[in-house]
């Protein structure tokens, strides 16, 4: 009894999962829009490396180098 | 021993499930494809489509492989206009007003048609953009073009169109 009613509920979980469906090509102008690129304003951009590279004590990628406390 | 046979098997199920919806959707290579005039696809101009070789761009204003297709459809609309060959670009965008703002800062010299209510593109359930289909006179697609490649898309259009050309030409008697 046990084991049917997982098997009942195994199945219907999975024709629900099939549920799933991504975002069709011609629904992606949003995605594609300017403003949601994160790099689109470049001050913004440098201030998150600083803190990135500082936070992580690692030297930096992109064009910040060196580590430190970040409060410079 | 049982039980484990079950839950295979439920797994199995599932994965075709997960899969049918790929399997079934996707309009191929010699299959037929759907009739423009049964959807309603805006257009500012009359067009025949009736015994052309068609080849039909799915493209959007904000997809710019898209309009790096632009310039060489246009080049293949002038060579191969005398050759009873119409470029179709089906634009699905949502909005016109974005259509009409591309079309007046590019150049464009083939058909254009707005699918607004997205019923054509559904249909065809395309993968990217752009995604190009060359559709012989009797509806059968020829060949289906996923992405843009400057250096290799207008080639492989050209050996399409020409095969396409010369059997027709040949069923014609020309």
């Amino acid at each position: 009894m046990v084991n049917k009613l997982i098997l009942i509920f195994l199945t219907i979980s999975s024709i629900m999962l099939t549920g799933c469906t991504s975002v069709k090509p011609w629904e992606r102008d949003i995605l594609a829009d300017y403003t949601m690129r994160s790099d689109r304003d470049p001050l913004e951009n440098m201030l998150a490396e600083h803190m990135w590279f500082s936070r992580e004590a690692a030297s930096g990628g992109m064009s910040i180098g060196g580590g430190g406390c970040g409060c410079n | 021993m049982l039980y484990h046979k079950k839950i295979v098997r439920v797994i199995f199920f599932y994965l075709i499930l997960s899969f049918s919806s790929l399997g079934f959707s996707q309009i191929k290579v010699n299959t037929k494809f759907p009739d423009l005039n049964t959807f309603k696809l805006e257009s500012n101009e009359s067009y025949d489509l009736k015994g052309k070789i068609l080849l039909i761009d799915f493209w959007a204003s904000w997809c710019l492989p898209c309009k790096d297709a632009f310039p060489i459809l246009n080049e293949i609309q002038k060579e191969y206009s005398k050759k009873d060959v119409i470029i179709v670009g089906i634009n699905v965008d949502r909005d016109k007003k974005s259509m009409s703002r591309f079309l007046k800062k590019n150049n464009c010299d083939f058909l254009v048609l707005h699918d607004a209510s997205k019923d054509l593109v559904s249909k065809i359930d395309i993968k990217s953009l752009p995604t190009s289909f060359i559709v012989a006179p009797n509806g059968i697609i020829e060949s289906v073009h996923v992405g843009f490649n400057k250096k290799t898309t207008k080639k492989d259009y050209i050996i399409s169109l020409n095969k396409l050309i010369s059997q027709n030409s040949r069923k014609n008697g020309k």
